[in-house]
């Protein structure tokens, strides 16, 4: 083995492990760095197309994930409204939150409780949101579907899945149960800015009588 | 700064007119149609803008007065221009009438007799978001602070979940034939009883992870309350 030593602070040093014959100089750091640049293009435009791509299958993922959720519904409208309501309530979701899920209003799912008859698309928007909550129980193994839809996406933000639901993004919820989506990717991509909008220099503490109130978050001082 | 606005009328709303369940328990954001006013009217409507907890003392007990403001028609305002402007008045576009706007004056309130309010017609509940406006509006034109309305439903969300709970507990055991008086008494002593160090279902409520377990207990409760009574009557 023989060390190539040059004088030239720009060039590499290099060791010579195989027959001399195979080395035909040593290359200048000129010439490294303009092929590691070109390795450089390469990844990147690798890396565009694999996040191309990505944003693709999560499309396509969240296209099947709507047909699913448009077939199960439909099969479940087969049952009477009365009878999806109690099943929502029966899990433990608010009146008023099945009605901001179903995109009426909170007497109007009590007049629905009463015994007054929705209408189909009502009765199909039911019926949605009960294949979902199914879904989330049965496929994704959310224990207690109700208290999970209700807790925060993302901590110090009030979105939660309801409301991603209430917005008619059911697949987006489903996408977040699964594990392919984190709650921040979602909002970054339906609610742009929002760490802005929900960023706050106000906590909710509980007051001296015993009741909860806002004060200016407490930063300990360096 | 800019205050927050609606996107449509119905955002507002719980409940107007008809719709309004006679048994939901007296909240923030309820809109009677006659009130008097000390000092400020001798009739006419006005909406609620005392804080839920400030309204009951001791077991939870409506105080004898509620802090009011007086509510009248006026002529259109703009939906947009409510963020930048008429910071002295709450818009309740539609409350009687579509197409039509009335306002909460935020200047003129004082204490009605809390009697006359629950002998009063209710002729609207404001949802969540709308009490959450209304305070924000309130607040900026007392101090010129202006605070986020998701950080108003934050503190007050399990208030609101709680009379919620017992509009539907009432629902319930009221259609056995208990009273609304006895119906409420016995929800506070389900929501308060202790479950044993200390825990309470109401206490239960501040956590949004225990609300649906809250719910259910209440329900299950509720029917079983209703069914007792049913057997004893």
């Amino acid at each position: 083995m023989t060390d190539v030593l040059t004088s030239d602070a720009t060039l590499i040093t290099g060791t010579l492990t195989t027959s001399p014959e195979q080395v035909t100089r040593t290359r200048t750091i000129d010439e490294v760095v303009a092929e590691v640049g070109h390795l450089r293009s390469r990844t990147s435009l690798l890396g565009e197309d694999v996040a191309e791509t990505d944003r693709d299958v999560g499309e396509a993922y969240r296209e099947a994930l709507s047909e699913q959720l448009d077939v199960k519904a439909r099969m479940t409208a087969k049952r009477s409204v009365a009878d999806m309501l109690g099943e929502l309530a029966d899990a433990g979701f608010s009146w008023r939150d099945i009605a901001a899920l179903v995109g009426v209003s909170v007497p109007a799912v009590r007049r629905w409780r009463l015994g007054e008859a929705a209408t189909g698309a009502n009765r199909l928007a039911v019926a949605r949101i009960v294949a979902l909550v199914e879904m989330l129980r049965d496929d994704h193994l959310v224990s207690d579907v109700a208290s999970w839809m209700e807790v925060p996406l993302v901590p110090g933000t009030p979105v939660t899945a309801i409301d991603l639901a209430a917005a008619g993004l059911l697949q987006e919820v489903v996408e977040i149960a699964a594990g392919h989506s984190t709650g921040e990717d979602v909002l970054d991509r339906t609610q742009p800015g929002w760490r802005e909008r929900y960023r706050s220099d106000y906590e909710v503490f509980e007051a001296p009588d015993g009741e909860l109130g806002t004060r200016p978050v407490t930063r300990e001082r360096p | 700064m800019s205050l927050e606005t609606f996107e449509k009328p119905g955002d507002l709303y719980l409940a107007r007119v008809d719709d309004v369940n006679p048994l939901r328990p007296l909240f923030t954001g309820d809109v009677v149609a006659d009130v008097a006013i000390p000092g400020v009217q001798d009739g006419g409507m006005a909406v609620v803008v005392a804080h839920p907890c400030s309204m009951r003392g001791k077991d939870a007990q409506l105080e004898p007065r509620a802090l009011v403001a007086s509510v009248v028609e006026r002529d259109k305002i703009g939906r947009a221009a409510w963020a930048k402007g008429n910071f002295g008045l709450m818009p309740l576009p539609d409350l009687l009438e579509v197409g039509k706007l009335w306002v909460a004056r935020l200047d003129d309130i004082g204490k009605a007799l809390t009697a006359d309010i629950v002998a009063g017609v209710r002729v609207a509940c404001l949802s969540p978001f709308g009490v959450n406006l209304l305070q924000q509006r309130f607040i900026w034109r007392l101090t010129r602070h202006e605070v986020p309305t998701y950080l108003l439903q934050e503190v007050s969300a399990h208030v609101f979940e709680e009379a919620d709970l017992l509009e539907e507990w009432s629902d319930t055991v009221c259609a056995a034939g208990m009273s609304q008086v006895q119906a409420a008494a016995s929800f506070e002593a389900f929501m308060r009883g202790d479950r044993g160090g200390g825990n309470t279902l109401q206490g239960d409520l501040r956590d949004p992870q225990r609300r649906s377990t809250v719910r259910g207990a209440c329900r299950a409760e509720a029917v079983r309350v209703a069914d007792k009574f049913r057997s004893e009557g």
